[in-house]
């Protein structure tokens, strides 16, 4: 049996959610802070 | 437990050596009471942000959590969620204006930093702080220590009262010579090493298994016993029970790092602002590869170790006792330990920090510090009296300190996580909001603890953190109490 997609989702997608805006964040900050 | 295996105590030695080593060669870089309380400010943006993490997870990351995962599956993974959500939401809205106002008025701890929002001479807010502090944190490192004696004791069949020593010793030897540097350079290793066993115990498993889809029908087996679906993430639970009870009671863990000083002191420790954009990066990077992997060490387990451990704590240690030859299971052991001794060692500097800076110095010598060299013995006696206090509780009664620690996550969180955060974004927060927030949050954690009605209403960590936030405003509003010092201007890009 498979995993469902629900879980998935929560998983991966809240896992590619905080990596998106960590990354926004990194980016949008600037290297002149 | 299993046969010893004295092959794990050469792994176990490796370690023990790396963390000595590191506190004596800290402890000649101590001169002033700030280099052993905060490391001179000196750290670079690596040792910061995975000091941090290391210092925030403790025995639970790589024994608990894993136990948990192999308890229900993968319902586990909203509390991993919402401390995802919560250490980037520190990083972010604490950071860089802790860092900054900090280093204006010259605060080395937490209380120091409330009370500096008002000028400095308020002993009320730095007493109640700091009692509140060294209350949690004492029976806090209490509970370390007795973990690091249960885990000694599963792995080399030690006495659990000898490993509780053992612990002790080392974590205060390093500490006492080598204050915060040692601190901070130690929670880096042992940061790295909890990273690396939360990935490569998974990693390993699944081969073994043949595949995700071996660990999958292994899941779906135990979860048949129970009667729920382990794949699901729902808990067996539907609509209201499911929501409050399941999702946002996991997913509100992630609060608690808005208030926690052995946490928040290391954005104050770090050699400066511009550094904290890399820091971030560098923890949240993190926690998005060891955080998930420590769930999966659980759910890899059922596979691997099969449905019946008796003691879910230990499906860590058993996993790399059954994977890895006993040297590197030995290292990968030595990961829980890490754990344990890098959320210790934070506690005990923020307790004896508070101690020395705040009691002794701000107000009992009002300010007028002494000798450099008398104040880093003062602090140094006083890391000692917090460690050996706390191994006492820990011997005198395991229950009261594990009540105690119960309350410390949410308590911390919710007494100085609002406080905190208004204090750096609110211009008209007042003395008045401050204290009221740390008496609200200490109390409602309290109640929420004690009475089953309130938290079937609502869970402890949600309704603690909210009704201290409210407190703390509604006061301020008030207008009760002198109001905070101008926030300090800053360009703009600086507070995105």
């Amino acid at each position: 049996m498979d995993v469902p997609g629900s879980t998935i989702a929560i998983v991966l997608g809240t896992w590619g959610l905080l990596l998106a805006l960590t990354l926004l964040r990194y980016y949008r900050t600037g290297e002149n802070q | 437990m299993t046969s010893f295996d004295p092959s794990l105590l050469l792994g176990f030695g490796l370690y023990l050596a790396l963390m000595l080593g590191i506190g004596i060669v800290s402890a000649r870089r101590v001169r002033r009471l700030d280099d052993f309380v905060l490391g001179g400010r000196s750290l670079g943006p690596w040792v910061t942000a995975i000091s941090e993490r290391a210092s925030g997870e403790s025995a639970w990351f790589l024994l608990g959590l894993p136990g948990a995962a192999y308890g229900a599956g993968f319902t586990e993974f909203w509390s991993v969620i919402g401390i995802g959500f919560g250490i980037l939401g520190s990083w972010s809205l604490i950071a860089v204006g802790l860092r900054r106002m900090s280093e204006q008025s010259n605060s080395l701890t937490i209380p120091d930093f409330l009370a500096a929002r008002f000028g400095g001479n308020t002993p009320d807010i730095r007493v109640l702080a700091t009692v509140i502090i060294v209350i949690f944190y004492t029976s806090y490192v209490g509970v370390q220590l007795v973990g690091a004696g249960k885990v000694l004791h599963a792995t080399f069949g030690l006495d659990p009262s000898t490993g509780m020593i053992i612990g002790a010793v080392i974590v205060v030897f390093y500490t006492l010579l080598g204050g915060f540097l040692a601190v901070a350079w130690t929670d880096l290793v042992q940061g790295l090493l909890m990273a690396v066993v939360a990935v490569v115990l998974p990693v390993l498993g699944m081969i073994h298994m043949g595949g995700f889809s071996g660990v999958t029908e292994a899941l779906v087996a135990k979860g048949q016993v129970g009667g729920t679906d382990f794949l699901a993430m729902n808990a067996g639970q539907t609509g209201k029970a499911f929501l409050f009870g399941v999702m946002f009671a996991n997913l509100s863990w992630g609060l608690g790092y808005f208030g926690q000083p052995h946490l928040l002191t290391r954005y104050m420790a770090i050699r400066n602002v511009r550094d904290l954009r890399l820091g971030t990066l560098i923890a949240m990077s993190w926690v998005l590869i060891a955080y998930w992997g420590a769930v999966f060490i659980g759910l890899v387990a059922v596979g691997v170790l099969g449905p019946d451990v008796a003691d879910p704590d230990q499906v860590m240690p058993l996993l790399a006792r059954a994977l890895v030859p006993g040297w590197l299971a030995g290292i990968f052991i030595s990961g829980a330990v890490a754990a344990i001794m890098s959320t210790a060692d934070s506690q005990i500097m923020v307790a004896c920090s508070s101690l020395v800076e705040d009691v002794y110095v701000k107000l009992l010598r009002r300010g007028e510090s002494g000798r450099p060299g008398q104040l880093v013995f003062l602090a140094r006696l006083s890391a000692l009296v917090v460690t050996a206090v706390a191994l006492a509780l820990a011997f005198a009664n395991q229950d009261l300190i594990y009540d105690m620690v119960s309350y410390a996550w949410t308590g911390l969180g919710s007494s100085f996580g609002p406080p905190i955060l208004l204090a750096i974004w609110w211009s008209r927060l007042t003395r008045g909001g401050v204290l009221a927030g740390m008496i609200v949050g200490t109390i409602s954690t309290i109640l929420w603890k004690h009475n089953a009605a309130l938290a079937g209403f609502l869970d402890i960590k949600i309704a603690s953190f909210v009704l201290s936030f409210l407190a703390t405003w509604l006061v301020s509003v008030l207008g009760i109490g002198s109001r905070a010092r101008p926030l300090p201007s800053r360009p703009r890009e600086e507070t995105a």
